[in-house]
């Protein structure tokens, strides 16, 4: 029995050890800068634990590593006027706030959750209602951007800052949103390392996502649709497209992707769905699109004689009007295996592959290419005529661009 | 007598109007860049030229208009040259070659990185100075600035 006090004496020391180091939540209600002063008085490790109602508080700074935890949404409120929180800390976690009514900075981007210089912040399940910007990271590393609903009703769209917008940030993780109404969905610019999943960005004024000098990003798994001009990918290498929806993004300078001086990328296993042009690519080089299917577009894929030592391969095109186009005569791509509902040819040996080529630019693909307004004569007898001579007898489509393979069946994707 | 003459009117009328070098506004949200093929969205930052023939080329970024100058060989001092006024951009669109410029990455963030914006007088610079760090630029420094970025 002497040896029970010393125990138990250790134990003592080490339960108090633990609550004195435990983290205190500290519950706000809505008052005149509650959370202002909560942020103030709470140490690192803290919880402060937002109860319901509005908080008409601006430029929140969070240094400290805190939780910052609401409940039934309390509403942050900028009044149209001022930004919500500065995210200055590492490992800060914002859950369950619905933050609205940014401001809008002539000089600064203001927005709902800014993310400056910091690491492993997690902005968790919020809403974010008319905002200039909605999460705005600057310098971040190691960020998560999980399951937020981020919607501005597009006032002033013009105007308007994007969804999420991250600029020279790595290794960002950015999944199961939901953006809409903004001037950009996702806009990455110097973002390297990342990872888009799972988002559904639609309805935004110009792109649903928007990459431009951003190199080796993953995204996979995503819907745009309805978006003013679709999604941009422009100055980036090594990014991995894969099982994305691009559908519906329709107008005169709308693509479903467009992929500008993009290198050593892979888009595979995506559906391009009803968009005036399904790829459009420019100056890429490299890039690898396999088992995509690209239905009902204006133009399948535009390849512009800039692009070098792309393959196309195992593709469905399928009720597009135009399958591909281009607006010269060199093709240094490489078009193979795939299936083309227009193919007319025929299988002799029997082996799914059809004994002749198909050139998938029609002439007046070519017309249309150079005189853009020719396309009111689309399906019409003219036109008609036209592609029977140059079926017999080839001049003005390249002959070049042509799939020696085409399948006669269409690929399950 | 008086209707070949009344053609002849007509056809002199069509020619001038389709000739003449004028500047086009900008549809904020339609048009593309002709560089870039973005849609022009920026009112500050907006640019615009036009060729001798009084075509018109619209870009969302200075930088883009120069390098679509220099890769298009157009340097003919007829072309006429805009740029949106930073300070005033609706619509308001400065002579590119009298307009003075401020470049900093920092202030300025373009849509395709050019990171300049102009403005009509030393004066109406002023107040940007300081955030732009006195970065002044003129017409004539622009391209040997950003082009080769």
């Amino acid at each position: 029995m002497k040896h029970v006090p010393s125990f138990l004496l250790l134990h003592i020391c080490l339960f108090s050890v633990i609550t004195g180091s435990f983290a205190a939540i500290i519950k706000v209600r809505p008052a005149a800068n509650s959370i202002h002063h909560a942020a103030d008085k709470a140490h690192s490790g803290d919880t402060l634990f937002l109860q319901k109602g509005v908080y008409k508080e601006h430029d929140i700074i969070i240094s400290k590593r805190l939780t910052i935890t609401g409940e039934g949404f309390p509403v942050i409120d900028g009044e149209n006027k001022y930004q919500v929180f500065i995210i200055a800390s590492d490992s800060v976690v914002i859950q369950g706030l619905q933050v609205q009514h940014i401001g809008k900075g002539s000089i600064i981007d203001m927005a709902g959750i800014k993310i400056v210089n910091a690491k492993y912040v997690t902005i968790r399940n919020n809403r974010f209602i008319n905002n200039t910007f909605g999460i705005y990271l600057q310098n971040a590393t190691r960020c998560y951007i999980v399951n937020n609903m981020i919607h501005s009703d597009a006032r002033d769209e013009i105007n308007g800052g994007n969804g999420i917008h991250a600029w020279k940030s790595s290794y960002l993780s950015i999944t199961g949103n939901s953006i809409s109404g903004h001037r950009d969905g996702i806009y990455f610019e110097f973002v390297t390392d990342s990872y888009i999943a799972a988002n559904t960005s639609f309805d935004n004024a110009r792109y649903g996502l928007h990459f431009m000098f951003s190199h080796n990003d993953t995204y996979t798994q995503n819907t745009f649709k309805s978006n003013g001009a679709g999604v941009a990918v422009m100055y980036s290498k090594g990014v991995i497209m894969h099982d994305n929806e691009f559908v519906h993004n329709w107008g005169d300078a709308s693509y479903g992707l467009l992929l500008k001086e993009i290198t050593d990328s892979k888009i595979e296993h995506n559906q391009f769905t009803k968009n005036t042009v399904g790829i459009h690519m420019e100056g890429t080089t490299r890039v690898d699109v396999r088992h995509n299917t690209f239905l009902d577009n204006g133009w399948g894929v535009r390849v512009q004689a800039s692009c070098s030592g792309s393959n196309f391969i195992e593709n469905n095109f399928i009720g597009n009007s135009f399958d591909v186009t281009t607006n010269g005569t060199m093709m240094l791509n490489v078009f193979n295996n795939n299936y083309w509902d227009k193919y007319d040819g025929y299988d002799l040996d029997k082996n799914n592959i059809g004994d002749v080529s198909y050139y998938p630019v029609s002439v007046y693909a070519v017309i249309t290419e150079k005189i853009p307004p020719a396309m009111v004569l689309y399906r019409s007898f003219l036109t008609d005529i036209m592609d029977q001579v140059e079926k017999v007898m080839p001049t003005i489509i390249p002959d070049m661009l042509k799939d020696d393979h085409p399948l006669m069946k269409k690929l399950k994707l | 007598m008086k209707q070949a003459l009344l053609i002849l009117l007509l056809f002199g009328l069509a020619g001038l109007s389709s000739c003449q070098q004028q500047f086009e506004p900008v549809d904020y949200g339609h048009d593309a860049c002709t560089h870039c093929k973005m849609t022009i969205m920026d009112k500050r930052f907006a640019a615009e030229m036009i060729t001798e023939k009084g075509r018109a080329y619209k870009f969302d970024d200075m930088a883009c208009l120069l390098q679509y100058m220099k890769e298009e060989h157009i340097n003919s001092v007829k072309t006429m040259i805009f740029v949106s006024d930073y300070s005033k951009p609706d619509n308001n669109f400065l002579d590119a070659r009298q307009a003075v410029y401020l470049h900093n990455s920092d202030v300025f963030k373009t849509p395709m990185d050019g990171n300049l914006a102009a403005f009509a007088t030393d004066g109406e610079a002023t107040p940007f100075k300081e955030h732009a760090r006195n970065n002044q630029l003129k017409w004539q420094d622009l391209a040997s600035k950003l082009i080769n970025q």
